[in-house]
């Protein structure tokens, strides 16, 4: 019954998931979304936990408010398998289907934190870098290749603690908590993105939940030059919505959050060149502002 | 001419001495500065432009000379393109050539030595994302991605599933 499911998968044809006979999975809470993974190779969840979000903790409920399925081509571990593609769903839904088990593992990587980041009721998730320095954040919105990671990097390699590359995650009282997931850095030449612990960069994580000190609006520019300008609270606030993720879904829970977060904070705006300048640039101006 | 502002489906959010304000029916946030809020919040269908102009004399310190009514329909017309004015009581607001920001900038430099940038009422804007929009992928996603995707929160207490 299992190969005859899946190759009906295989050729697009819809199934009932739930007949399958999965030969594992994980259940773990996050920020107390529960979650389900199955899947039908067992040696295939450890490479998993590398991907799920950070502070997750195993659970031993079988009820989940989500379920993501994956299917193994040829129970094969392989990359490039030519005998068929890697499945994976959200709920019924296929996801994406690829010969290259990485891939998977990255989408299912952004699903989950896009998934948690929308259905959190008491954290507002912007899509953000952040470091920590002298018990205020440094919080550095931007979408993907933004070169938020290139930065927060920097920044750590600079003595900033690492906060996250990933979301600034505030609580109802605009207050920072970590996401210290690993480091997800680019590489060049299409090869693909490194994970990274902090440590690898001779940084360390932070644990502390911490206030703003200091927003920076910012983007790369071939031989640019930080010059920034100081931009008002409410401009801040902008940038800020602008990389939330309820923005458009929950506006009333997001700007009260977001207007305590920068409320007497310092906010910059401008284009930066290379990194290693700017960081040592923006410690030294939260330094100078928290005097 | 007595302009009313808008009150319905926003939110509004003071933060410092700016205001947010949040249209749920465009998706659209602006963040009004310290003069446009004022003005704004003074559209009660009873002040006038010129009394939003002598209030905004008396709260804003500037010296005579600045033409603080071009200000108020400049900030006027700026509300009104972006759909917080709710309507005009009286005879309709006409803009004529003569109120530019230009012609207000012009004036208030006969001043001299004074900080110009505070005095112009500001709006930026911007219009929130969706869910996808915001997050990070992969690959950046493509304009399908961002029209499909929709979010209606955590399922509750869904059956319990098994693996062998």
């Amino acid at each position: 019954m299992l190969t005859s499911n899946f190759s009906q998968l295989e050729q697009g044809t819809e199934t009932l998931l739930d007949d399958i006979q999965w030969q594992a999975g994980i259940t773990f809470i996050t920020y107390g979304i529960r979650i389900g993974i199955r899947v039908n190779a067992p040696s295939v969840l450890a490479l998993l936990t590398n991907y799920l979000p950070p502070q997750w903790e195993p659970s031993v409920s079988p009820i989940v408010d989500k379920l993501y399925s994956l299917i193994v081509a040829g129970n094969s571990l392989h990359h490039n398998s030519s005998n068929g593609y890697h499945l994976l769903y959200d709920e019924q839904a296929e996801l994406t289907r690829t010969q290259e088990l990485e891939e998977i593992f990255e989408i299912l990587d952004s699903e989950l934190r896009l998934w948690v980041g929308v259905s959190v009721q008491h954290r507002l998730f912007v899509h953000a870098g952040v470091v920590g320095w002298r018990g205020r954040a440094i919080v550095i919105p931007g979408r993907s290749f933004s070169g938020k990671t290139t930065l927060v990097a920097a920044l750590v390699k600079a003595g900033a603690t690492y906060y996250s590359d990933e979301y600034a995650v505030f609580d109802t009282d605009g207050l920072v908590h970590p996401y210290p997931r690993l480091l997800s850095i680019r590489q060049q030449g299409g090869e693909r993105t490194k994970r990274c612990p902090v440590e690898e960069l001779g940084g360390q994580a932070g644990t502390d939940v911490i206030p703003v000190g200091l927003v920076v609006n910012t983007w790369y520019q071939p031989k640019g030059q930080w010059n920034p300008r100081t931009i008002s609270s409410g401009q801040a606030v902008l940038a800020l919505l602008d990389n939330t993720l309820v923005a458009r879904l929950r506006p009333e829970f997001a700007l009260p959050i977001l207007s305590r977060a920068v409320s007497g904070v310092l906010a910059l705006e401008g284009e930066r060149g290379e990194t290693q300048d700017v960081a040592v640039a923006l410690l030294e101006q939260l330094e100078a502002s928290i005097a | 001419m007595r302009a009313i502002a808008r009150t319905q489906n926003l939110l509004i959010q003071e933060v410092d001495n700016e205001l947010m304000v949040y249209d749920q029916e465009r998706d659209v946030c602006h963040c009004l500065n310290p003069v446009a809020a004022k003005v704004w919040n003074y559209c009660d269908g009873y002040n006038t432009v010129d009394d939003i102009a002598t209030f905004l004399e008396q709260e804003l310190e500037v010296p005579a000379e600045t033409d603080i009514k071009g200000l108020v329909w400049q900030a006027l017309e700026e509300l009104g393109s972006l759909h917080l004015i709710q309507e005009y009581r009286q005879e309709q607001l006409v803009f004529t050539s003569t109120i530019s920001r230009r012609k207000v900038m012009k004036q208030a430099t006969l001043v001299g030595g004074f900080a110009l940038g505070a005095l112009f009422p500001m709006v930026t804007s911007i219009a929130a994302p969706a869910a996808v929009q915001a997050a990070s992928h992969a690959q950046p996603p493509s304009p399908e991605d961002c029209n499909k995707r929709k979010f209606r929160g955590a399922h509750k207490n869904r059956k319990p599933w098994k693996h062998q």
